[in-house]
């Protein structure tokens, strides 16, 4: 920072105010004085912070009384200089209003890259495509029964010439060009597309307001599915939400009431995908989840390693349940068959 | 309700006078709907029961028919039943198309949709140790493959070939004669060396 710190916050404060703004719509109990302080602070220093000085600022001018501790700071890995760290509150699901826990920082390489709309689509494409295959089968003219003779004379009756019945040209004839067994549309996207997709498609979701950080799923307090219902509707998440935890195994209020709603999805973070993020229309990860997710994206981004090309090294002898058996000593007469 | 208007016998100026008020909506009603350019007004004759034809583009029912203050001479047209629908596609009246499959519109919910795509970011995302080829389920031989028909039909025969030679042996010798063919039609393509 070259000039002096009043100045630059005024010079950076329509940034601010946008973007205060913005975190303004999705809260109801916003203490206005300590998030404009927050923010403020935030384009100050652009990454790191002084926690005990937040955290202490904050007792003073917040009226939320909450058990747990005012989250105010993370530290990001991979620092950026281009741009500021943008913001997300974090929220409660212990009842239906959201309570706002806290404040996270994201990092701009993850939750605000440019929104690259042919990312997106070509991502989206090769999830669609790369396991897909076709089974369609028609048969060619020489698979089809019968057509071995000639129909009729060559010349003499004023006819056309045909040699076939199962020529292209006749009625329960063979399909010139017709699909062909089971055909696989599989390719694979370079690595680096597909990480700049999920960064995209996560930028979207956060640009859009779609993107929700709570503490953890065991904090919700029914399994019945209405209650989830009741909660998406006033925190207006809309009709279908993929909620993503660190772990495979999901707390049971959280496994039920998502099973008995449709539209109401469970991920591990592992599983998050750019199909999942652009189908449902809000994305709530736990904050471990979303700590794992953008480690591995910026671990990803910053890896110098080249892609290796993927090859397929599949062989039968893979697929084989039983090793097979020496049986050069028998005899050929006693010799078991082989398939 | 449309002769009604028209009509000049005094039973239907009587009826038309208890309701003064529906009277002058009838009016207005026949004024606004008066299709052709022909005047009602002039024509006078008796036979009233034919004028129950109601306007053009209203379709045709006995609902609005009004009966004919006279007597009627005998039954009209008897045996003779209108047909509303005389061309054009007849309407299926719920028999189901034997050529077409039963719809079954898909729950875009349900277990499969609605985790369509999960782990195929997993060696971005998970340990690095998975590749989401290595989760792909169909023919063994065909996963994670991509050729043309031959190629295709060639990795069949190396993976396949000796189980369906003994099992399927007309399968065998139907991919054996398409190899052959697709084989020859690829070397027919091919640039050959050029023979001195």
């Amino acid at each position: 920072m070259n000039c002096h710190p009043k100045l630059y916050t005024i010079l950076c404060w329509p940034v601010g105010l946008k973007h205060i703004v913005n975190n303004f719509k999705r809260s109801k109990t916003v203490c206005k004085g300590w998030q404009t302080w927050a923010c403020s602070q935030r384009l100050q220093s652009s990454i790191s912070h002084d926690a005990s000085k937040i955290k202490q600022e904050s007792t003073d001018s917040t009226q939320e009384t909450s058990s747990k501790p005012v989250v105010t700071s993370r530290s990001l890995k991979f620092p950026t200089k281009h741009t500021y760290p943008r913001l997300a509150w974090l929220e409660s699901m212990d009842s239906v209003e959201s309570k706002k826990l806290g404040i996270l920082d994201l990092h701009p390489d993850v939750f605000a890259v440019y929104p690259r709309i042919d990312i997106l689509h070509q991502n989206v494409h090769w999830q669609q495509m790369y396991r897909y295959i076709d089974y369609n089968f028609e048969k060619s003219r020489a698979e089809l029964r019968g057509g071995g003779r000639k129909p009729w004379p060559q010349k003499g009756l004023g006819k056309a010439r045909h040699g076939s019945i199962r020529s292209p040209l006749w009625i329960r004839g063979a399909k010139a060009h017709g699909p062909r067994g089971p055909t696989s549309y599989f390719y694979v996207l370079p690595r680096a597309v597909r990480g700049l997709g999920l960064r995209v498609a996560l930028s979207c979701k956060y640009a859009q307001n779609d993107l929700v950080v709570v503490d953890s799923f065991d904090s919700l307090p029914s399994s019945d599915p209405e209650f989830m219902a009741e909660m998406a509707d006033v925190r207006f998440w809309g009709y279908s939400v993929l909620f993503v935890d660190d772990t495979d195994v999901m707390p049971e209020n959280i496994a039920v009431s998502s099973s008995g709603n449709d539209g109401f999805s469970l991920m591990p973070a592992y599983g998050l995908n750019v199909y999942s993020i652009l189908k449902h229309e809000t994305l709530v990860m736990t904050m471990a989840a979303l700590e794992k997710v953008e480690k591995k994206l910026l671990e990803e981004m910053h890896s110098t390693d080249r892609q290796r090309k993927f090859v397929n090294t599949l062989r039968p002898e893979d697929f084989y349940t039983k090793s097979k058996e020496d049986n050069r000593m028998y005899r050929k007469w006693t010799q078991p068959l082989n398939f | 309700m449309f002769k009604s208007v028209f009509l000049r016998s005094p039973a239907a100026s009587e009826v038309l006078k208890s309701s003064f008020f529906t009277n002058s909506l009838l009016k207005r009603l026949a004024s606004a709907t008066c299709y052709s350019t022909k005047n009602y007004k002039d024509e006078r004759d008796l036979t009233t029961y034919k004028k129950d034809v109601k306007p053009r583009g209203i379709e045709k029912n006995f609902d609005a028919y009004t009966p004919s203050p006279f007597n009627r001479p005998g039954p009209r047209r008897y045996g003779y039943a209108i047909r509303y629908k005389t061309d054009g596609l007849l309407p299926r009246d719920g028999k189901p198309v034997r050529s077409l499959p039963p719809y079954r519109p898909k729950n875009s919910w349900d277990t499969k949709h609605a985790l369509f795509g999960q782990n195929d970011y997993i060696d971005i995302l998970g340990d690095g140790d998975v590749h989401p080829a290595d989760l792909l389920t169909g023919p063994k031989w065909l996963i994670a493959f991509k050729g043309n028909e031959r190629e295709r039909l060639l990795r069949k025969m190396e993976w396949e070939g000796p189980r369906l030679k003994l099992m399927y042996p007309s399968e065998y010798n139907r991919m054996q004669k398409r190899i052959r063919y697709l084989t020859k039609l690829y070397n027919h393509k091919r640039k050959s060396r050029w023979a001195d």
